[in-house]
């Protein structure tokens, strides 16, 4: 629920009024609204939560956020084996 | 990299503690913003490891911990009725309510169905025109916004 996601916007329009872009979240893509940051342009990186953009970012944040994510689904992966393991002891 | 074992590392984290403790002069109250979190303290016992000077207090905690049991039954009473599809965060699913949880009454063929976005529920609505769609709007100053931006959409 709380996580904020970053992404590159590669995509704006609107819909029905709504300012709308397309987020690459490396390499899915996903819709979300970005009418509370307008001045977000094509090429920008933002944190995306609950489809709706919060805040802009530099690519350098954006990627030390994205390796700590992918440090705790690794993390999650090993912790999943481990319980494998220890089952399989008993 | 292998994270786990560091972390299970009894050396590495007696070493941390003893950091911990080096550092803690005074006494300290941190608050957990999260369920998650106090859940994972508890579990681990991270509470005791710590120094008595620091006291952990169980904060406010995220959207979904925060719905009160009233909402959650109201919730659970909309869903079940017929013409009408239920939406919700994903993670709202399996909270229970007095007697049961959302994914129970899909199990029992109500129509509920998870949005990442409350926008997702407004071109849920427009592709169901003969349907209540129903938005569960948890949340507080954090998710508030959104819910308020796609009620402004589907009036456009």
């Amino acid at each position: 629920m709380c996580l904020g996601i970053p992404g590159k916007i590669v995509e704006r329009y609107e819909t029905a009024g709504t300012k709308m872009c397309k987020v690459d979240f490396g390499g899915v893509i996903q819709e979300a609204c970005i009418e509370t940051l307008p001045e977000a342009k094509v090429g920008d990186y933002t944190i995306i939560h609950a489809g709706f953009a919060l805040s802009l970012l530099s690519e350098k944040d954006a990627q030390e956020t994205l390796t700590i994510l992918q440090e705790i689904a690794q993390l999650e992966d090993e912790e999943k084996n481990d319980l494998l393991f220890t089952s399989n002891e008993k | 990299m292998e994270f786990l074992k560091n972390y299970r590392n009894a050396e590495l984290i007696k070493s941390l503690l003893n950091q911990i403790r080096k550092i803690t002069t005074r006494p300290w109250k941190l608050m957990e913003i999260c369920g998650g979190q106090t859940h994972a303290i508890m579990q681990y016992g991270i509470d005791q490891l710590l120094p008595e000077n620091i006291e952990l207090i169980h904060g406010p905690g995220c959207p979904v911990c925060v719905t009160a049991l009233e909402l959650i039954d109201k919730a659970l009473i909309i869903a079940q009725q017929p013409g009408v599809i239920f939406t919700s965060f994903g993670d709202m699913l399996r909270v229970p309510g007095s007697h049961h949880d959302l994914f129970s009454v899909r199990a029992q063929g109500g129509d509920v169905r998870v949005v990442y976005s409350p926008l997702d529920a407004v071109k849920i609505a427009q592709a169901n025109p003969k349907k209540e769609v129903v938005f569960f709007a948890i949340g507080f100053e954090t998710t508030a916004p959104a819910a308020a931006m796609s009620v402004l959409h589907a009036q456009n």
